[in-house]
C-alpha cells in the first residue's frame, strides 16, 4: 500500500508557482481569481460552520468504581461540569442532589445503582475526597 | 452571621491564569484557566459562537460566565462577552428552527384572537421600542456562598447590560385580546428537553405585570440581532427582573386562566418568604415565593481584588451600580474597610434598568493591606447588607463587595 505521506514531498505550492510561468497573462489572471475564489470560499464555509457549531465537550470525569454509573446516568442530560464544579459536599448533600435528579428531571438510575452513585460521588468529589 | 469571608481564604488566587496542559501539546490546544476564588474554581476560557473566550461553568447546556474586567470597559456589556445560561439538554436550538422562514411566534390561549407572527411581521405591526437593562442570573455570585450551596457555582460575572430593541408584549397581547378572565401569561423558548421526564422550562408572569409596558419582546441587542446563544431570533426582556423570566427563543406565549404550577416556577427559582429573601444558614424556609426583582448591587471594576498600589499616588476608582429598576441614588466607596465612606460621582444615566458608572479620587495615604468597599443606595433608599445574606438556591447575592489591595511605598 501506498504511504500518505508521499504528497508531502512535493508541495503542491511548488507544482502551480511553476506551471504558472508558462501560462498566459490572461490565463495567470484567471489561476489568481479561481485561487482566491476559492480560499475565499472555503473560509466563508469556515467562518458560517463556526456560527452555528457549539465547541467539543471533553469527558472528564474521575477514574473510580462508580464513574461508569454516572457516564450511564447524568451525562444524557448534562456535562460533567454540573458534577465536577461543585464544592466538595457531603455525601448526605449529594445524595439530596441525586434524589432531586430522579424525583424532579427522571434520572433513570437504577434504585440498586444509587449507592454506588453515591460512594463514587462522595469520594471523588466530595469532602471524602478531601 | 458569621460566615468566614471567602475573599480572605482565596483573594490570592483571584484571576490567576494557568496553562492546564502540559508543554507538549501545541499551543493550539492548551485550553486557558481561570481560577474562581472560591473553592474548586478552576475553570477553562473558552470561545463560543459569536462570543470571545469566556469563562466555561458548563459545555452542555452552555453556562459561560463574563470574565469580572469587562465591566471596567463601559456601561454597556459587549455581545460577545455576554453571559449565557441555558437549562435544558436541547440548547440552544438548531439553526433550522431559528431562521426568518421557520422561526414564528405564537399568541395562544384565552385571547380574543390568536396570533402568529414573524420577527419581520413583529417590527412591521408593532411600534419599536429601546430600553438599557441588566440581565443578572438569580445564581450570579452563588460560589461565594457560604456555606456553600449546590448549583451552578458562578463568580460575578453571571450579569451585564445591553441595550435592547423590539417590541411592547403588552402591544402584542392587546392585539391578540386578552380574556376578562384571564390570571397569568406563559412564556416558552425553543430550547428542549431530551429526556422525557425533564419539565420543560416554561415561566410564568401574571397578566397584571405582563401587561407593564417595560416589558419587551426583544430582537435586537446591543444594534445587532440578538446572538445565538443570547436567544435569537426573539426573547423575553423583564427589565429589573432576574434572568430566569428573559426567555430565550420566544415562540410561544400562552395567555391561562390560573396559576401556572411547572416545575420551573414551583419549586424551582424560588425565594424564601422573608425580609430580604434570606434565612439563618443551613436552613430550609418555611415558605417560598417566586423570585422577581433584582435587589441593590455596586462593584469596583478599575481594581482587581490582591492589586498593588502605591502610597500617596491618585488615580480613579471606577465602577458600576445597578437594582430592580427605581434608578441608583447614591454610591458610597470605603478606604478603611466601611469605617468611614465618601459619595462617589454617579456616570452618566443610561436608564432606571442600566448599570450606573461611579467614579471617585483616590490616593492610598498609609503603605500595607487595605479593604476597598462600595455601597450602594436606590431611589427607595434601599440598600446592601455589610454582611452576606443565604438562602438554600444560592440566589439574589448584594453583600457590600470588598476589594482588597496591598499598598506600597511610592
Amino acid at each position: 500500500m501506498k504511504k500518505p505521506t508521499s504528497n508531502v514531498q512535493r508541495p503542491t505550492s511548488n507544482i502551480q508557482f511553476r506551471s504558472r510561468a508558462r501560462l498566459p497573462l490572461i490565463g495567470r489572471w484567471a489561476l489568481d481569481v479561481g485561487r482566491w475564489t476559492f480560499i475565499a470560499t472555503a473560509l466563508t464555509s469556515i467562518a458560517v460552520a463556526d456560527e452555528w457549531k457549539l465547541p467539543d465537550e471533553k469527558p472528564a470525569f474521575k477514574s473510580a468504581p462508580g464513574a461508569e454509573l454516572v457516564q450511564a446516568n447524568c451525562i444524557m442530560c448534562h456535562s460533567h461540569e454540573y458534577i465536577t464544579t461543585q464544592p466538595a459536599f457531603t455525601r448526605d448533600q449529594w445524595k439530596a442532589s441525586v434524589a432531586k435528579m430522579q424525583a424532579k428531571y427522571g434520572a433513570p438510575l437504577a434504585p440498586e445503582n444509587v449507592d454506588a452513585v453515591l460512594n463514587y460521588l462522595a469520594q471523588s468529589y466530595g469532602k471524602a475526597a478531601k | 452571621m458569621n460566615a468566614p469571608r471567602v475573599s480572605e481564604i482565596s483573594r490570592r488566587s483571584f484571576l490567576r491564569r494557568a496553562a492546564l496542559a502540559a508543554a507538549a501539546l501545541p499551543a493550539g490546544l492548551r485550553a486557558e484557566t481561570v481560577t474562581l476564588p472560591f473553592e474548586n474554581g478552576e475553570r477553562e476560557l473558552v470561545k463560543y459562537p459569536q462570543k470571545r473566550a469566556l469563562i466555561r461553568l458548563t459545555s452542555r447546556p452552555p453556562q459561560l460566565e463574563t470574565p469580572f474586567a469587562v465591566f471596567n470597559e463601559g456601561a454597556i456589556t459587549p455581545n460577545d462577552a455576554f453571559f449565557v445560561r441555558y437549562h435544558l439538554a436541547g440548547s440552544p436550538p438548531a439553526r433550522e428552527l431559528l431562521t426568518a422562514d421557520a422561526f414564528r411566534v405564537q399568541i395562544l390561549g384565552k385571547v380574543k384572537t390568536p396570533l402568529k407572527l414573524s420577527v419581520e411581521e413583529l417590527r412591521a405591526q408593532f411600534e419599536p421600542v429601546e430600553v438599557t437593562a441588566v440581565n443578572q442570573c438569580s445564581g450570579n455570585s452563588r460560589g461565594f456562598f457560604q456555606p456553600r450551596v449546590p448549583g451552578g457555582q458562578s463568580a460575578n460575572g453571571a450579569m451585564g447590560n445591553a441595550k435592547w430593541k423590539g417590541v411592547r408584549l403588552k402591544d402584542v397581547l392587546e392585539k391578540a385580546g386578552v380574556a376578562a378572565d384571564a390570571k397569568q401569561v406563559l412564556f416558552n423558548g425553543l430550547d428542549a428537553p431530551l429526556a422525557p421526564k425533564v419539565p420543560d422550562f416554561v415561566k410564568a408572569l401574571d397578566v397584571e405585570q405582563a401587561l407593564d409596558p417595560d416589558i419587551l419582546l426583544a430582537y435586537e441587542m446591543n444594534g445587532e440581532p440578538l446572538p445565538w446563544l443570547n436567544g435569537f431570533p426573539l426573547r423575553l426582556v423583564v427589565p429589573g427582573h432576574y434572568g430566569t423570566y428573559w426567555v430565550k427563543h420566544l415562540h410561544e406565549i400562552t395567555v391561562v386562566d390560573e396559576t401556572f404550577k411547572g416545575f420551573w416556577m414551583d419549586p424551582a427559582y424560588r425565594i424564601p418568604d422573608t425580609e430580604c429573601a434570606a434565612i439563618e444558614p443551613g436552613t430550609t424556609p418555611k415558605k417560598t415565593v417566586p423570585i422577581s426583582r433584582f435587589n441593590v448591587r455596586s462593584f469596583i471594576t478599575s481594581i482587581a481584588d490582591d492589586a498593588t498600589l502605591r502610597a500617596g499616588v491618585q488615580q480613579t476608582v471606577k465602577g458600576i451600580a445597578f437594582d430592580g429598576g427605581h434608578g441608583i441614588r447614591e454610591v458610597l466607596f470605603s478606604e478603611d474597610d466601611g469605617r468611614t465612606w465618601r459619595a462617589a460621582e454617579l456616570g452618566k444615566d443610561l436608564g432606571k434598568f442600566s448599570f450606573r458608572e461611579w467614579t471617585i479620587p483616590f490616593a492610598p495615604k498609609t503603605e500595607g493591606e487595605h479593604r476597598l468597599r462600595v455601597k450602594a443606595t436606590n431611589m427607595l433608599g434601599q440598600s446592601q447588607p455589610l454582611e452576606p445574606l443565604w438562602n438554600p438556591a444560592g440566589y439574589m447575592r448584594n453583600v457590600v463587595e470588598t476589594v482588597t489591595v496591598t499598598v506600597q511605598k511610592a
